[in-house]
């Protein structure tokens, strides 16, 4: 039972890929979960990964940022191979067309096929589900809720990259690399396995509530009956003019119990409006938030987890662009590389997080135990 | 409505049933929010509608 990671830094797709092939030699792999840079021609590294594990499932997107254990890199390509003993069973699904309209149905029926049983009837204590989709595509939400619809299972994952161009991002299955798409690898472990969520956040006392959206566009009109900025601005103490200054450091958190859904501004409009990096419903009550110690709080989670499982084997981390911008800016890039050094890590920056819906300025990751 | 919802999709699970209380709370409906007597509110009806569409989910062992 086993797995391995691998990583090139070559600018040349085909060598990067051959680079990669190479690294993952140990293991016979029956999926490959790869992500990289948009540096690299997607549509290069999409046809020849598959050519270079003709026995396995290949899924990935591209990044705003590479992660692999013990590094976080930019322009590369990182890779992970799972056994047939880790993972027995799986399937990759494409849903496309989604600026037409989400349909999940197909893959689902998809997946039926596959496993010879519906998703809806899937134990979620058996099987779980990878969800990568166009970062760009802002229908996150309209995903999720389709695939809420129709499992429990839990589908955790993130929005692919583009190296912060916000031009064009590609998600890849068995050889496609795909615009305005979302791959699902649903599978079923054959060692135990975990999803994990973190952001370095907690709640202030201030609340908003969003009494005005536009939940399509991701923008909150008004809270609490006030142009949008106005009352995010008195909130975390700032002038209207600088709201934007508290940005990073206080998104709001949709709270269940004590753990936050962060939901993250992205601009101030002309109109007092602000536009979020994921949709807020009109109504929703918010907790103004305080950001903490990235590192900290990481390794806390994951040594936690760590206990929890008795070890991981492997663990797929699905890691914020925004919290990638505020360790490379604080340099501390490096420091929350080696918190993945001991455990078999492949991930990426993303734009945008999956883990029930959509969420901003989190981690969320896939973990598998040693047995 | 959105307690038979959380009930029948989780089959009793406590984990599937968390799940379920999440996938409202982003969809704009607390669960704590709401008692048997609150006034019905059609946009919330209209999305716990869509949430029990599928009549396996809402049969399924968790």
């Amino acid at each position: 039972m086993s797995v391995a990671t691998a990583f090139s830094v070559s600018a040349d797709p085909v060598a990067a890929v051959a680079e990669v092939r190479t690294g993952l030699s140990s293991v016979d792999p029956a999926l490959v979960l790869a992500f990289s840079s948009p540096a690299l021609a997607p549509d290069v590294v999409a046809s020849k990964l598959a050519s270079a594990f003709p026995g396995a499932r290949v899924a990935g997107c591209t990044s705003a940022g590479e992660i692999v254990s013990g590094h976080m890199l930019k322009g590369s390509l990182v890779a992970m191979a799972f056994d047939a003993a880790h993972v027995p069973d799986l399937d990759v699904q494409v849903v496309r067309g989604l600026s037409g309209g989400v349909d999940v149905s197909a893959a689902f029926a998809g997946f039926a096929e596959h496993f010879g049983q519906s998703v809806a009837s899937m134990p979620l204590s058996d099987y779980v589900g990878i969800v990568l989709v166009d970062g760009l595509s802002g229908a996150e939400e309209r995903l999720m809720e389709a695939i809420g619809d129709r499992t429990n299972v839990v589908f955790v994952g993130g929005s692919a990259g583009d190296d912060v161009a916000f031009k064009q991002t590609h998600v890849f299955a068995d050889g496609e690399a795909l615009s305005d798409a979302a791959v699902l690898i649903l599978m079923k472990p054959g060692v135990g396995f975990s999803v994990l969520k973190t952001q370095s956040f907690v709640p202030t006392s201030a609340t908003l509530v969003a009494t005005k959206t536009d939940e399509a566009a991701r923008e909150v009109l008004e809270f609490d009956g006030r142009p949008a900025v106005e009352a995010y601005a008195e909130a975390v103490g700032l002038p209207a003019a600088n709201a934007s200054d508290g940005f990073m450091g206080h998104p709001v958190g949709l709270m269940s119990g004590d753990e936050p859904y962060v939901r993250s501004p992205q601009q101030v409009l002309d109109n007092g409006a602000i536009r979020f990096y994921c949709n807020i419903v009109q109504g929703m009550q918010l907790s103004v938030l305080d950001s903490t110690d990235i590192i900290a709080d990481t390794r806390e989670m994951l040594s936690g987890a760590e206990a929890d499982m008795s070890g991981m084997s492997a663990l797929v981390n699905f890691n914020c662009i925004l919290r990638t911008l505020e360790l490379d800016s604080k340099g501390l890039s490096g420091a929350y590389g080696d918190l993945f050094t001991a455990i078999p890590t492949v991930g990426f920056s993303t734009y945008g997080e999956q883990y029930f819906g959509h969420i901003n300025q989190t981690a969320t990751m896939l973990a598998f135990a040693k047995e | 409505m959105i307690s038979t919802l959380i009930e029948r999709r989780s089959h009793g699970d406590p984990i599937a049933a968390a799940g379920v209380r999440v996938r409202l709370l982003l969809r704009g409906i607390d669960f704590d929010d709401y008692s048997p007597t609150s006034e019905d509110d059609p946009v919330i009806i209209a999305k716990l509608e869509q949430m029990m569409a599928d009549p396996e989910m809402m049969g399924v062992r968790a």
